[in-house]
């Protein structure tokens, strides 16, 4: 084994610190990581890091030292990786938006990400989007190479499962521990709205919800703010983040350039780490810094502790449509998704909604997504809201009762659970724009319209409009909801063989096989490994393919 | 020919109402007054429920016919017991109210509609809503407002304004220059979400009187910034990106409400946050004396909206019969009067809404999102005809012209409005006079 290479791997959060670290900025680099690692355990010998800084160049001379082969892969945004080393680094990560971030805004050079991506020389994303981004940034002949995570061969067998399961009419389990909203049992969908209302019931105790959509700076869409449930008064993370905004702008403004150099270097390191105990101690209430791609529900959560929540028993039929997602998460965009339903089968019983959230929505989001039904009612057909964490068989129950995935975001990094409901063959809705347009076909998919509309980089603290994501053509929206029924009910074979289209696509998109040869060339190790796998990488759509 | 004429909002009241829902049937009242004094006898009634029974009574004692004619949204118009009343009001979604709250069954506009028999809206899409609620026997009839006459002799055949010429305005209030402006105080950093920042000094009070100029290919907009349909946002932000390059591409944003302080502040929020534009952005917030609102539509190449639904757009009228080229979606209304001759057009898709004036915000009808991607496309191409393309930016103009002659000259719309009063049985005999 001496001549395999060492491959390091890092990513911010491990399998253990992950479980508390959900909807921290890189939390889901660690499920990418996840994801290639057995992969890349057919191609070298995979270690893993916890802190780049101090062990990577002593293992990459340990390995010179043997004339072995190192090199290190950083699952993180281009900003976060680091560039002291002298082992081969190589960034993995994702990216939705229009362009890089190629400014500097801090003191830290790599906020500039072309400044990281020239150092490493090389780079690896989940998706051609981010692909072709960074060779507009670095020049046509930047070795970058798209990569998925191989989603697929996990969610192949259950391809077969739903061949073999019954009709739409039959009626189909899932459960899972955590809560569930069911608006067939809430007698409020099923009649006109009382006037004047008393504030929803909530699910769970309410929570100073974060903004819906922190990267859309919209005004109101119905110039009324809706009436339910806003904090009256801030709280103590808004109160400290406005003091710490004013206190950097101050500093900026007036300090800056009266220090020393040396001076400002400590200062800016001080803030580092002030920046890092300020967001242990107030964590956000969701996600909204950065871009790592959605993950699988069965990757998506940590643990939870079972004995706390009880066990919720689903049954649905009819046209069941799921999307997995986080929806403090702006970029997922679930008022269209919910809207777009909802007015397209306002008077349709057979038609279902799963929205599978994190546990963690329950507190914050619930409220909006309730009050966002409650404009509806009232409605035949059903929506349900399941706040919780699925174990791996309950997601695959999930996945065979789905008659279509749902996806509707502003953009996608990669947004593996729709890769995963894809693989097991349920056509989908959704738009081709971003990482999606790698997978989403019009064979397998009923594709929704969408432009471009200005946004900021999210984890830039400058919040400028500096690039852009997808605005939804929420009639499209609506439209798929409507064309896609009848398919599934039309009972002319042709939503078999969507399901059949998506299953083939994915194969030759992200199965192991193929990204086993796409790690290999990226790594540039073809030709030194003996071939592990049986399979031989098989063709992908020329669009896919890398650039030589 | 008696019309009683009725909007809430009267020149009393009109700075106070800027801004409210209700606020721009005055201005829709005042379009359509002179055609109303050129056919009839025109009273203003300041309080329907105690006048209009009562003149309409003792107009028919002295032979005479009365018409009560309700700028007003139905939910909000008086019917008459004695007198013939027609609501003449504005709608910019797919569908009327047809339900009711707050236990007041005029919020089902149908009720209303089915006691008064006909009403007035100002566009085909809003009598078509109309229609679908009450059947294609109900008598509704889709008059705007008469504006053509009085901007068009603004209208300059075969000329494109002059690009290198400097035009100069005299404004009572306050002019926001963003040439003046400097943006980073105004920064996320340094002005968080929640504050509200102070406006920059230089724009003076708004009592006080001040000559702008203007030069380059000048953008204009008219409308209410508290009012959230007209989209500034989406306006702005298309513009200063798709002009980021342009110094001679000029935005001018005249506001028509006197308390924007709030408003404008979020606009100087929304400036600092865009990369840094060459192009030039001109906030009015005070008063354009006549002469001055028709130079600064002469002045203009183009005119600009963004909404995501409008009644009839009276600015966006006014300038496209002046001769202006517009940058428009066209939905709701503009299906009416915009066309690809006459206007840069910007993609718009449905997307739910509720009637405005719903305190539930029921999602029961469609309003328009615009396509930001064709909105700065639909600027790029119309700058670049203003510079290059004079040829076609005279057709285009003219088609304005023309197409909105067409649409709102007060003879197109007294035809209009002569067959609707027709059909009314104690009416017809009073038109006749109007006829002769």
């Amino acid at each position: 084994m001496s001549t395999s290479p060492m491959i390091l791997v890092h990513s911010e959060f491990d399998a253990a610190s992950v479980r508390t670290a959900l909807g921290a900025p890189q939390y889901s680099y660690h499920f990418v990581l996840e994801g290639y690692a057995p992969i890349l355990g057919r191609i070298g010998e995979v270690v893993h890091v916890a802190s780049p800084e101090d062990e990577v160049d002593a293992l990459y001379d340990a390995c010179l030292a043997e004339g072995r082969a190192c090199v290190f892969l950083c699952f993180a945004p281009p900003h976060l990786v680091p560039v002291t080393l002298r082992c081969p680094t190589i960034p993995v990560f994702a990216w939705e938006f229009s362009s890089l971030p190629c400014e500097q805004w801090s003191d830290d050079p790599r906020s500039d990400w072309r400044v990281v991506l020239r150092h490493c020389g090389r780079a690896i994303t989940l998706s051609t989007h981010t692909a072709d981004l960074v060779r507009e940034a670095m020049g046509a002949d930047f070795p970058v190479f798209a990569i998925p995570t191989p989603s697929y061969d996990a969610m192949a067998p259950l391809f077969d499962q739903r061949a073999e399961g019954g009709g739409f009419e039959e009626e189909r389990v899932f459960a899972f521990r955590g809560a569930v909203c069911d608006s067939h049992a809430d007698p409020l969908f099923r009649g006109p709205l009382p006037w004047p209302m008393t504030p929803p019931p909530p699910v769970a105790a309410e929570e100073p919800p974060p903004a819906a959509d922190s990267q859309a700076p919209m005004p109101d869409p119905e110039g009324v703010p809706p009436p339910l449930l806003l904090p009256a008064r801030r709280g103590a993370r808004e109160r400290v983040s406005l003091s710490l905004g004013y206190a950097e702008a101050w500093y900026r403004d007036v300090l800056f350039d009266m220090l020393p150099d040396r001076l400002r270097v400590i200062l800016a390191r001080l803030a580092r780490v002030g920046r890092r105990v300020y967001r242990a101690l107030l964590p956000r209430p969701a996600m909204q810094e950065t871009a790592p791609p959605e993950m699988p529900e069965a990757m998506l959560e940590p643990e939870p502790e079972p004995e706390l929540e009880p066990e919720q028993v689903v049954r649905l039929s009819g046209v069941v449509y799921t999307a997995v997602l986080s929806p403090a998460d702006g970029r997922k965009n679930w008022l269209d998704l919910v809207t777009a339903f909802l007015w397209a089968f306002r008077e349709e019983p057979r038609a279902t909604l799963v929205l599978k959230m994190p546990r963690s929505a329950r507190e914050s989001m619930h409220s909006h997504i309730y009050h966002a039904l409650s404009r509806f009612t009232p409605f035949a057909c059903r929506v349900v809201l399941a706040y919780g964490f699925l174990e791996d068989a309950e997601y695959a129950a999930l996945v065979r009762a789905t008659t279509y995935y749902v996806n509707v975001s502003h953009g996608e990094g990669l947004c593996l659970p729709l890769m995963a409901f894809l693989s097991a063959g349920v056509p989908a809705i959704a738009p081709d724009h971003t990482a999606m347009a790698d997978y989403v076909r019009r064979d397998a998919a009923f594709i929704l319209r969408s432009g471009l509309e200005h946004n900021v980089w999210p984890f830039d603290p400058r919040d400028l409009f500096t690039t852009m994501r997808y605005r939804l053509d929420w009639s499209s929206i609506e439209e798929a909801f409507r064309a896609s029924f009848r398919v599934a009910l039309s009972g002319d074979g042709a939503y078999d063989a969507m399901g059949r289209a998506a299953h083939a696509a994915m194969r030759r998109y992200c199965a192991g096989g193929r990204v086993r040869d796409l790690l290999a060339e990226a790594l540039d190790v073809r030709g030194e490994m003996p071939r592990i796998g049986p399979e031989p990488a098989p063709a992908f759509d020329p669009d896919c393919e890398i650039a030589a | 020919m008696i019309f009683l004429i009725h909007s809430e909002t009267t020149d009393g009241t009109i700075d106070a109402n800027l801004g409210l829902p209700e606020y721009s049937y005055y201005f829709v009242l005042r379009a359509f007054r002179p055609l109303l004094e050129e056919m009839g006898l025109t009273v203003a009634v300041a309080d329907p429920e105690r006048e209009v029974d009562r003149l309409a009574r003792n107009a028919r004692r002295h032979g005479e016919t009365c018409v009560f004619l309700s700028f007003s949204p139905p939910h909000r118009t008086y019917v008459a017991r004695d007198c013939p009343t027609i609501p003449v009001f504005a709608w910019e979604f797919d569908a009327i109210p047809t339900e009711s709250w707050d236990d007041d069954p005029r919020n089902d506009w149908r009720t209303v509609l089915a006691a008064t028999g006909r009403a007035i809206t100002h566009s085909r899409f809003a009598a078509e809503a109309v229609t679908r609620a009450m059947g294609a026997s109900y008598d509704v009839a889709s008059l705007p407002a008469p504006v053509w006459d009085e901007y068009a002799p603004l209208h300059v055949p075969h000329g494109v304004p002059e690009l290198g010429r400097e035009r100069t305005l005299r404004v009572r209030g306050r002019v926001y220059d963003s040439r003046s402006i400097d943006f980073a105080p105004y920064a996320p950093l340094r002005c968080p979400k929640h504050v509200h920042p102070a406006l920059p000094d230089h724009a003076g009070s708004r009592e006080t009187e001040r000559d702008i100029t203007l030069d380059g290919v000048i953008y204009s907009a008219v409308f209410c910034p508290l009012d959230g349909r007209k989209n500034w946002f989406d306006m702005i932000c298309a513009f200063c990106l798709a002009m980021r390059e342009r110094a001679d591409a000029t935005l001018v944003l005249k506001l028509t409400h006197h308390r924007c302080d709030e408003v404008i502040g979020a606009m100087m929020k929304d400036l600092a946050k865009l990369p840094p534009f060459a192009c030039r952005v001109v906030i009015i917030d005070g008063y354009l004396c006549d002469d001055s609102y028709r130079r600064l539509a002469a002045s203009s190449h183009y005119t600009l909206n963004a909404s995501h639904g409008e009644g009839q757009c009276l600015p966006l009228m006014e300038y496209m019969s002046a001769g202006k080229p517009a940058v428009t979606p066209v939905h709701s209304s503009m299906r009416d009067y915009v066309t690809e001759e006459n206007a840069f057009l910007v993609r718009s898709h449905p997307e739910p809404t509720s009637w405005p004036h719903d305190p539930r915000q029921m999602y029961r009808t469609l309003r328009h999102r615009i396509d930001f991607e064709s909105l700065m496309a639909a600027l790029d191409e119309s700058y670049r005809v203003a510079r290059t393309d004079p040829a076609r930016y005279a057709r285009m103009a003219k088609a304005a012209h023309e197409g909105l002659r067409r649409h709102c000259s007060r003879a197109a719309v007294r035809d209009g409005l002569v067959s609707l009063l027709t059909a009314l049985p104690s009416v017809g005999s009073g038109l006749a006079k109007v006829r002769a």
